[in-house]
């Protein structure tokens, strides 16, 4: 299993970036979905993409519900939050 | 029981990740205990520190002066709780012109490439 990294700050997606592998899965939620992630392939949660404005900016992001983010962590292992 | 039985004698490995400053509030020390929980529980543990949590390996602190536990006589102490196994980040060191050396206990340090297969060989990571 891969790693599930969870995002919830532009901080915590610098630090996470250089530590991340190619088949490691990256969740941006809560303010983590302000985060840059110039073309690279990362999930979003679409409830805090579009509470916070930035849903049209994410491009390269696939965007999940609670249930999908339930269901990601449990193919995930371990899962690491970066704050 | 038998469920639990099994986790144990698979043994856990557990990564505990440091990346806050040691005496920003009390994040950093309520981590350290709850790690030496784990490892009294048989978990295999290991830390690894990045970002302003390297400062806590500086030698010679005082946190009494200031009403607060000394983070590196935390760290100090994880050996007799069989935390062996104490990683911190090169870059973080280096740009706040730490050396691995200087450090209170003894630390491997590890390029952000081994850290990323750092966690893969861990089943759970906690953070601070």
């Amino acid at each position: 299993m891969s790693t599930l990294h969870l995002i919830f700050s532009r901080t915590g997606y610098d630090a996470c970036k250089q530590r991340c592998k190619h088949d490691d899965a990256v969740l941006l939620l809560q303010d983590g979905v302000y985060a840059n992630t110039a073309g690279k392939a990362v999930y979003a949660l679409e409830s805090d993409s579009l509470a916070r404005g930035v849903h049209n900016r994410l491009r390269n992001a696939t965007f999940i519900n609670m249930e999908q983010f339930v269901e990601l962590t449990s193919q995930h292992k371990p899962v690491v939050s970066w704050r | 029981m038998h469920h639990v039985r099994e986790l144990t004698m698979r043994e856990l490995k557990l990564l505990l990740l440091l990346r806050r400053a040691p005496y920003d509030g009390v994040y950093v020390p309520e981590a350290l205990d709850a790690a030496l929980v784990a490892a009294a529980f048989e978990l295999k543990v290991s830390i690894l520190l990045l970002d302003d949590a390297v400062f806590g390996l500086l030698p010679d602190q005082r946190a009494d002066l200031i009403g607060r536990r000394t983070v590196g006589k935390l760290l100090l102490a994880l050996p007799d709780y069989e935390i062996e196994r104490v990683y911190v980040c090169g870059d973080s060191l280096s740009s706040r012109g730490l050396h691995a050396g200087d450090t209170v206990i003894p630390v491997q340090v590890l390029s952000a490439g081994e850290q990323a297969e750092l966690f893969g060989s861990h089943d759970i990571v906690w953070n601070d």
